[in-house]
């Protein structure tokens, strides 16, 4: 492992001749042991996700503590202020009248179960970024029309330059680029 | 041998079962009704508007998958037609509730309510209308559900036409049936989410019965691939927890507006249902029918695995049974919990009479089954 070459560069990019070849090779590098690998194509395509076995993420878990703090909070805020800090009667009711504070409850539960989705989201994504090393290849800009691309990052624990160019390039890429950091 | 054969099977045995639930618990509703035929009919009122009401649920399914289709719907379409074409036995089995009015509501005797009220609320008005509902929904069920050249295409466009439509209707209808047959149990008390709460009802439970055949039917041998694809089931499963929420809303909205307000006439139907022992079978509803289901339908683990979601589909269409349970035996039973045992005969007589007859077409037309769960 070469790491001045690996603090320079992102990874390597191969482009593949379409759908079928890319999802054959992302399935043999993934085989071969690498984790850090991204694959980038101008459509969604069948297998893909699953040749990279792609797992699931942990947005249902943030998504599901934002709920859970967004209620709790909502519900004590409540509690708070109709029994300790500002208790008034109303029609001889309870000061804790559970079933008047339930809307509310609901309505923070969605509110912080949303703000926990988008923003939980977005830090996963790595956002904000203003910009990403691989729009430093000038041929990415074909990912978006007609080019079928496997990007391998430099961060994989097996990535070896000469290694990882020669196994792409045996997958069947037309072309291995070295993208800078 | 085949999976068809299989499952073909699997149906008949059954029906065996739901053809002996149907037998016994008739006989028994038959000795009820000699011993006690005040506690018969009331113990029948319940068991025939949970299963009617699911009839009504399969038809409204059926309807929105016209309207949206979808996955899901593509898969549960043949079962949805089942429940349908069961709307001309619901009017059947309807018969013993219109025959026994004068013992079940006490609106028959017109002295005890307001004039005002006799106006809507007299027995040859009700009578009227049982025949104009069942008129409609059969009508609406017959069209959705004939197999003719026109419908050859999935979605002919005087089916989606109709459905738009019919929806309306069934949900007029439905609401009113609601009424006259639930509500006007106490005819003083009223609200005007009760019909659509029933509707969602039915929709809930429809939705959790189709699911529960579906997934029920699927556990053949281990090498076999399953009848329905994960992410189907997926959609099920979340179309179970919509519905739920949906249910829960509108059951939470009656609850609070009535409590908010908590003047005599209105809140007096939650006081007859939240004390004297109906208090723990309303915690039970509550928590078996939105926490538990809620909490278990959040996750993707449960809702794509055919055992798992079978048993929340259960879950839920029991709570529901129980949820009618609670809404109507408490207007017989005031502030005092009471079962009868004639309330398990007419559960188990009319369900295994509807059920019998569901799973009757479902084995007849198992190859639709098949067709619609290509796997």
């Amino acid at each position: 492992m070469n790491t001045s070459d690996n603090n320079e560069l992102y990874g390597l990019l191969a482009e593949f001749p379409g759908p079928e070849p890319l999802v054959q090779a992302t399935a043999q590098v993934y085989a071969a042991g690498y984790r850090r690998l991204d694959a980038y194509a101008p459509m969604p395509v069948e297998g893909l996700a699953e040749a990279m076995n792609f797992r699931r993420t942990s947005m249902p878990l943030i998504v599901l503590i934002g709920g859970i703090i967004g209620g709790l909070s909502g519900y004590l805020l409540q509690y708070w202020v109709a029994v300790i800090e500002y208790p008034v009667n109303v029609g001889g009711r309870p000061l804790h009248s559970w079933p008047a504070f339930i809307p509310i409850t609901f309505e923070t539960t969605i509110l912080l179960g949303t703000f926990a989705g988008v923003f939980g989201m977005l830090a996963l994504n790595g956002l904000p970024r203003p910009h990403h090393p691989l729009f430093g290849v000038a041929q990415f800009k074909r990912a978006s029309r007609d080019g079928f691309f496997l990007c391998v990052e430099t961060s994989d624990r097996k990535f070896s330059l000469d290694q990882t160019r020669d196994l792409l390039t045996a997958a069947g890429a037309i072309e291995v680029i070295d993208v800078p950091r | 041998m085949s999976q068809a054969d299989a499952l073909r099977e699997t149906l008949s045995r059954w029906n065996r079962i739901a053809i002996i639930a149907a037998v016994v618990g008739g006989a028994l509703c038959g000795l009820a009704a000699i011993v006690n035929l005040e506690q018969f009919l009331r113990s029948y009122l319940v068991g025939f508007i949970f299963w009617w009401s699911v009839s009504m649920g399969c038809l409204g399914l059926l309807m929105m998958y016209y309207l949206v289709g979808g996955r899901w719907g593509a898969a549960v379409k043949p079962l949805l037609e089942f429940g349908s074409l069961l709307t001309p036995l619901t009017a059947l089995l309807f018969l013993p509730v219109a025959l026994g009015i004068d013992r079940l509501y006490p609106w028959v005797q017109a002295d005890d309510i307001t004039p005002e009220k006799a106006l809507y609320l007299n027995p040859p008005f009700f009578y009227a209308r049982a025949v104009v509902y069942f008129i409609i929904w059969w009508l609406l069920a017959w069209l959705l559900c004939r197999r003719t050249a026109a419908a050859a295409a999935e979605f002919p466009r005087w089916r989606i036409l109709l459905s738009a439509g019919g929806l309306v209707a069934l949900f007029l209808g439905v609401t009113f049936a609601a009424i006259d047959w639930g509500m006007s149990l106490d005819p003083e008390w009223f609200s005007t989410i009760y019909g659509a709460l029933v509707a969602m009802g039915g929709a809930l439970a429809a939705m959790a019965l189709v699911t529960l055949t579906l997934t029920a039917l699927d556990r053949g041998a281990p090498d076999t691939p399953p009848l329905v694809a994960p992410l189907t089931l997926g959609d099920l499963g979340s179309l179970i927890l919509t519905f739920l929420i949906l249910w829960a809303y509108f059951g939470y909205s009656q609850f609070l507006i009535i409590w908010s307000g908590n003047l005599p006439e209105e809140n007096i139907w939650y006081v007859n249902r939240l004390n004297g022992g109906w208090q723990w079978l309303g915690l039970t509803i509550v928590l078996g029918q939105f926490v538990i289901p809620f909490f278990l339908l959040l996750s993707r683990d449960v809702k794509q695995h055919p055992r798992r979601l079978k048993f929340v589909a259960l879950l839920v269409f029991v709570m529901q049974y129980l949820y009618v349970l609670w809404s109507l035996s408490p207007s017989f039973h005031p502030r005092q919990f009471y079962i009868h045992w004639a309330d398990f005969a007419a559960l188990a007589a009319v369900g295994g009479v509807w059920v019998s007859a569901y799973l009757w077409l479902a084995r007849r037309r198992l190859p639709e089954i098949l067709a619609a769960n290509p796997s």
